[in-house]
């Protein structure tokens, strides 16, 4: 798989069975679509955006609370309007689903990484290591998973130094801790798929020749143990992305003056019955937008990967 | 009357109760006490709910004039001493009689370190037990406000206390409990039934009341709702019957609901920032080696920076009234002639900057609760987004007031926002706790440490001078003093407002504290 040649690759890939699954099924069109379009506008919000919310020098009071710009009174300048302390919704929305996507993809990469790792050596070496950790995570799997998410981030909170850069620290402290909460899947999954093939022919025949235990879960067992991963890992960026606007909605997430979509929406949350509608509107639908296309596409390549279904 | 009897009578109201159908106040804030421990936080949140449990020597009526509760009468013998006749018949919830006993136990209980009340007994020199019913108190200096500072000093039984392991107050800094802060055992006209932290607390109407409840609520359950919307949608769909505060940006909306009512007011609160100014190097700062709170410039310029008007019109609705002073009108000493704030200007913050050696800002963290004052974080992030457009990048830290206490009343901080009522309404109050440099009692909310001793001297005298114009001269020249040295920024005096359901109704009182009794449901 890794080792295949970049120019045949690409031909190979459209010419293979997934592209054509994926041709031929127009939610998995659209889903992408949207997906790449919601990514490319967070990653290309400081070109994209109108102005930079994040710069609060660039906030003016004065500003605050304008509707769309559709709308009566609505500046052309904010074309969704502005927040209570006068930053544009638009050009907030583009900025904070980058700190939504980053968290997303960053806490499933983490987690990917933890479940792939404990699972290939619980699955492979057995024994007590193996009873440890998935006992670990039989305790974990009974809270769920927000719940832990919240203690983790408690924790490392009162720890962090109190000069600590804090919308930095934030970031990387809400990665970890959904991370955490979240690995317990993916090293069971790897695990179970470890055992059945840790018992095929092609492991032995490695064995045989006197490949170490760490070289064969590396170049024989993970790869072909890391179809369904992708599938959980796909599912869960959108996971992860709610468990972030979940976390900044309870107020422990990023620091209000860098807001994500979920500390938007607890924003809007507050004006929700004083008619400013578009405060929690706008970051709403973006959430919901991104999360249903990558939950659409991680159902999608289940259904593409699951042999059975074919 | 026989035991047996007295036991029968109760019974039978008892029955009256329930059988008549329990009348239920349900009541929302936008945060929750802390602690049931009377003397463990400052704070009015804290101490308007305790006031229903817990009851001081002497209080005050709706109107917030001065009223007997477990004192009858007091007067002053000399200079500095104070004789109070205690109420006869008084028991605790406990059943336990009421006596001079508990009266010294609770001096020296709020005058212990952990206790956050300090600053209300430190110029307690003694207590002395003269008999059951009098006791008398001896003052370091002449204070002719004293039963004025005592009205939040609740009364806590000794044995209980000592019997439950909570003699002492918890301290609030160290994050530390004990039975008083989960339980309660006052005189009051409400007992404590159950108490959840954060979810739920609820009080009973006390039976054995020594006076007589004016309302007519048996059960008041208190649930804080920090969401202002969830707290009004449980306001609309009857979920709640009260709340506090209505929030700003809702208030008109609510007004013109058929099954609700608006009660507004002014507050005598006065919401303001303070900074470090003692530490050579602040905590949370990118300066190293100096303290820019130093330099008066520095402080001057954070004042010119903030737009006081747009947060007034923009973030407060127009519900606040911004102020130079730390006071609010309504609190005696209040001078209008001196209420003019230095104006908005960001150049001059600039320059000011600049000739202080920052010509490019610095960086500092700011603490600020976002569940405590009436939008709170929403100012913050107002002040942090004013100060950079002066080069100042401000790292804000807003955070429920359960973490935010502990963390400033340690002086964990260099720069907050804080609010401050004075419980006498009388200006020494704010002096003695926010302004005067922090010894002993003295100073124990001035958490940025400013201090000057020209300035200590002054409130020293203004606490003991008892000619009024005197006393007037000297409180504009300490005022003037705090204000050219930029001491604190003052931002404002918030608004109340407290939303209720139609077939509610209280009293309401302008520091903000709700009594129950006064709670009538129809």
């Amino acid at each position: 798989m890794t080792d295949a040649v970049s120019t045949s690759a690409t031909g190979r890939f459209f010419d293979s069975d997934i592209f054509y699954s994926f041709r031929t099924s127009p939610v998995a069109v659209a889903a992408a679509l949207v997906a790449v379009l919601m990514i490319l506008g967070s990653v290309l919000a400081p070109l994209l955006a109108p102005h930079d919310p994040f710069d609060l020098a660039t906030l003016d009071l004065n500003n605050s609370l304008l509707p769309p710009a559709w709308i009566a009174q609505g500046q052309a300048a904010f074309p969704l309007g502005t927040d209570d302390q006068g930053r544009d919704v638009l050009s907030t929305i583009l900025y904070g689903s980058r700190i939504s996507l980053l968290v997303g993809l960053a806490s499933v990469a983490l987690a990917m990484v933890m479940g792939v790792t404990l699972g290939l050596l619980s699955g492979f070496l057995g024994g007590r290591l193996d009873s440890f950790i998935m006992r670990t995570a039989d305790v974990q799997l009974s809270f769920p998973a927000i719940l832990i998410a919240l203690l983790i981030n408690g924790v490392a909170r009162s720890l962090l130094p109190g000069n600590a850069n804090l919308e930095a620290m934030a970031i990387a402290v809400l990665i970890g801790s959904i991370a955490l909460a979240n690995w317990v899947q993916y090293a069971r999954t790897v695990r179970g798929s470890t055992m059945v093939e840790k018992h095929r022919e092609y492991v032995q025949a490695a064995q045989v020749i006197g490949v170490g235990p760490l070289a064969i879960m590396r170049r024989h067992v993970l790869p072909n143990v890391l179809g369904p991963v992708l599938v959980i890992g796909t599912i869960n960026v959108a996971t992860a992305i709610i468990t972030e606007a979940t976390l900044s909605f309870l107020g422990v997430g990023v620091p209000p003056t860098t807001p994500s979509l979920g500390t938007m929406i607890n924003t809007g949350n507050n004006f929700l019955y004083s008619g400013e509608w578009w405060l929690v509107v706008f970051p709403g639908l973006a959430l919901i937008l991104l999360c249903m296309s990558v939950n659409l596409l991680g159902d999608w390549l289940r259904d593409a990967l699951n042999p059975r279904l074919q | 009357m026989k035991p047996s009897t007295r036991f029968l009578l109760a019974a039978a109201a008892t029955l009256l109760v329930s059988a008549s159908h329990a009348v239920t106040l349900r009541t929302a804030d936008q945060g929750d006490a802390l602690s049931m421990d009377p003397h463990s936080l400052n704070e009015t949140t804290q101490l308007g709910f305790t006031a229903n449990v817990y009851e001081p020597l002497v209080t005050r009526d709706s109107k917030l004039a001065l009223k007997p509760a477990l004192a009858t009468e007091w007067k002053q013998t000399s200079p500095t001493s104070w004789v109070f006749t205690l109420r006869r018949g008084v028991s605790f919830h406990d059943g336990q009689p009421f006596t001079a006993d508990d009266v010294v136990f609770s001096f020296q209980r709020a005058a212990d370190p952990g206790s956050d009340l300090r600053g209300a007994v430190g110029q307690v020199k003694e207590v002395r037990k003269i008999d059951e019913r009098t006791v008398e108190i001896i003052t370091t200096v002449p204070l002719p406000i004293f039963p004025e500072m005592i009205t939040s000093l609740s009364m806590m039984s000794k044995a209980w206390c000592e019997a439950n392991g909570a003699a002492k107050p918890v301290d609030k800094r160290k994050g530390v409990e004990n039975a008083a802060s989960v339980r309660a055992n006052g005189t009051g006209p409400f007992r404590l039934r159950s108490r959840e932290p954060a979810v739920r607390t609820v009080l009973v109407r006390n039976q054995q009341y020594w006076g007589k409840i004016e309302g007519n609520v048996d059960e008041v359950v208190w649930t804080p709702i920090g969401n202002d919307a969830t707290r009004v949608a449980a306001l609309k769909s009857g979920e709640i019957d009260l709340m506090q505060p209505a929030p700003v940006q809702d208030v008109e909306r609510l007004k013109q609901d058929s099954n609700l009512t608006v009660m507004q007011g002014p507050e005598l609160r006065t919401i303001f920032l303070g900074m470090d100014q003692k530490r050579d190097e602040l905590l949370f700062s990118n300066v190293k080696g100096k303290n820019p709170f130093k330099d008066r410039r520095v402080r001057q310029a954070f004042f010119q920076a903030i737009d006081i008007e747009a947060i007034k019109t923009r973030i407060m609705r127009g519900a606040a009234t911004p102020t130079n002073l730390m006071i609010g009108p309504g609190v005696n000493g209040f001078m209008p002639e001196l209420n003019k704030r230095a104006p908005y200007d960001p150049e001059a913050s600039k320059k000011l900057l600049a000739e202080a050696g920052y010509p490019n800002g610095f960086e500092v963290k700011m603490n600020c609760p976002n569940d405590r004052y009436v939008n709170d974080g929403e100012i913050c992030q107002a002040v942090a987004g004013m100060l950079a457009r002066v080069g100042v990048k401000i790292n804000l830290e807003a955070e429920s007031k359960a973490t935010y206490f502990p963390k400033i009343l340690s002086r964990n901080t260099s720069f907050y926002l804080l609010g401050w009522t004075p419980t006498t309404y009388d200006v020494e109050n704010t002096l003695y706790n926010i302004m005067a440099t922090p010894t002993g009692g003295r100073g124990t909310f001035n958490l940025g440490s400013y201090s000057n001793p020209k300035f200590d001297e002054l409130a020293g005298k203004i606490s003991t001078e008892t000619d009024p114009s005197k006393r007037n001269a000297m409180i504009a020249e300490a005022m003037k003093l705090h204000a050219e040295e930029f001491g604190h920024v003052p931002l404002h005096q918030q608004a109340l407002a407290w939303a209720m359901r139609k077939n509610v109704t209280i009293d309401q009182r302008g520091d903000n504290i709700i009594l129950y009794r006064t709670a009538v449901v129809k």
